[in-house]
């Protein structure tokens, strides 16, 4: 297979975002512009973040290749076909872990295989070997409401995962839960990326978060919501928790601060 | 959970301690209204034994209590028990059928909330006490317009929650849900319909005393059987001892009618104490 090929396939098994705005009609009638031309490619694999203040559409934009908005202008594709809700081949794991209290945690976990109407017994397998992975092996029978703020947020991500699905939106999803833990799933979302390699959009305001898990950090700014720079992240793979705060990190950290600086 | 599997003789007596402390605890939760139950029946009965009212309008409890249990020997009492019951079980069903049908539709239909919503809170504000003689007009002496009366006391309670329950899902939730690409029935059955329950619940617990109310005010204003018909004539008979025996029966069925519905609800709903 010749080089182009390989590139052409590429693009068609990852995100194309073509020319989108995103206009919302305010309460006292008039429109709010959240997002301005924003275009931008994502390949199959890569860990990308999305890194700005509040109100810099990044949301919007991550509900928007989810399907769940629609693009007031431009187009979204997602794997050759355009962003639409309700897809096996896309999860979206949410800021708040949305657990359902009337359901065991592996019965939360099953939900998306029963509404995508998915073989139960291969997901049934995969949910019990995710929750070997996030360690939650012994938890799998419990009560939500027995779990830690961490172990839900852990649930959260295995539901997403048990599709078993070549994309992960994940939007702000650790930003709730207190800073060790949420370095510690960091690092264990780290190392499951570097395992299963799945394409990754991860929209946070932390910068430090995002250095360490991205192969590229797409920095935007809000009124109007704008990329202002999408900027390479060259740390080594595998991510390990001993890049956490090493130089190389630090200095990353400086250079992403400095970019989105200028513009706040 | 690493701190009581390292030091077992520790999470022992502590395990011992926690159960003696819910021990006390369950004591004094019976206890304590034991106690107060029994100091309240105690001054009525000294206040009637001493004369302080007269025993023929405030008869003592221990009177009351000697013609509740000789009742309970009696036929009349117990049809007259079936009576109240079935009005008040039948009419409790279909209220709260009714209520939860509509109710789902207008939380689910927004042009059905807008249609009905008025009406229905119009017709909340009417005393539907007031409505008890329009339904022996209606529907006859018989058990027809009483159960009509507890199913329209009962209805309303029932509908409000149904409708805050469906308000109240967590918009991330809905999102989740949507996501997936979950039908609108998928995401009644899924979410909607159990993130409502408690509420739903509350609802229901309101509307089985509701109903109990509805059933013997409708046979106050016009029946030949039940309870209220027994509680008006034997006032009318001055037999006030026995009047109240027969509150002190209606309070009983209502307290187990409520326990029952408790029970359902707890197995139903094992998440209510639960924040999640």
């Amino acid at each position: 297979m010749s080089a182009a090929a390989t590139l052409a396939q590429d693009t068609e098994q990852g995100i194309s975002v073509r020319g989108v705005n995103k206009l919302y009609d305010t309460a006292d009638g008039g429109q709010v512009q959240a997002l301005v031309d924003v275009d931008l490619d994502i390949a199959p694999g890569e860990f990308v973040s999305f890194l700005g203040p509040s109100g810099c559409g990044k949301s919007t934009l991550l509900h928007m290749v989810a399907g769940l908005l629609e693009p007031t202008e431009g187009v979204i594709e997602v794997r050759g076909t355009p962003a639409a809700a309700g897809r096996p081949d896309l999860a979206i794991m949410l800021q708040s872990p949305v657990l359902f209290p009337w359901r065991s945690v592996i019965d939360n976990v099953m939900l998306p295989v029963e509404i995508l109407r998915l073989d139960p017994v291969a997901a049934r397998r995969r949910a019990e070997d995710l929750l070997e992975l996030t360690h939650l092996t012994e938890f799998a029978k419990k009560n939500v409401w027995e779990l830690s703020g961490g172990m839900r947020q852990r649930v959260s991500l295995v539901r997403a995962l048990v599709t078993d699905p070549p994309l992960l939106l994940m939007d702000e999803p650790f930003s709730a839960l207190d800073e060790f833990t949420r370095e510690r799933l960091n690092v264990e979302l780290a190392s499951m990326h570097d395992r299963l390699g799945r394409t990754t959009l991860f929209v946070t305001h932390n910068i430090a978060e995002a250095v360490f898990l991205s192969d590229r950090i797409v920095c935007m700014r809000p009124r109007p919501g704008e990329v202002i720079d999408v900027i390479d992240v060259p740390l080594p793979r595998p991510r390990t928790r001993g890049l956490v705060g090493a130089a190389e990190t630090v200095a990353l950290e400086g250079r992403v601060r400095a970019a989105i600086a200028e513009y706040i | 959970m690493t701190t009581t599997t390292a030091t077992p003789a520790r999470s022992v007596r502590t395990a011992t301690t926690k159960a003696r402390n819910r021990r006390r605890r369950a004591a004094g939760a019976v206890g304590l209204p034991a106690l107060v139950l029994a100091i309240s029946v105690g001054i009525w009965e000294a206040a009637a034994r001493g004369g302080l009212v007269n025993e023929i309008i405030v008869p003592a409890p221990s009177d009351v209590a000697v013609e509740l249990f000789g009742m309970l020997d009696e036929q009349y009492f117990w049809d007259a028990t079936w009576v109240t019951l079935a009005e008040t079980l039948a009419g409790f069903g279909i209220g709260v059928v009714l209520a939860w049908v509509l109710g789902t539709l207008l939380g689910m239909f927004g042009w059905a909330r807008t249609a009905f919503y008025p009406l229905v809170v119009g017709f909340q504000i009417t005393p539907r006490v007031a409505l008890a003689p329009l339904f022996l007009t209606w529907f006859g002496f018989g058990l027809t317009s009483k159960i009509v009366m507890a199913a329209t006391i009962c209805f309303f309670p029932v509908l409000l929650n149904v409708m805050v329950g469906m308000s109240g899902v967590d918009p991330a939730a809905r999102t989740l849900m949507r996501s997936l690409g979950a039908s609108r029935w998928e995401e009644y059955v899924k979410l909607t319909l159990p993130s409502s329950l408690p509420l739903i619940f509350a609802g229901i617990k309101n509307a089985i005393t509701l109903a109990l109310i509805g059933a013997i005010v409708a046979e106050f204003v016009g029946a030949s059987r039940g309870m209220g018909v027994l509680i008006k004539s034997l006032n009318f008979q001055l037999n006030v001892a026995a009047g109240f025996a027969v509150i002190v029966a209606l309070m009983i069925f209502g307290l187990i009618l409520y326990w029952l519905v408790e029970l359902l609800e707890a197995r139903i709903v094992r998440w209510r104490h639960h924040a999640v």
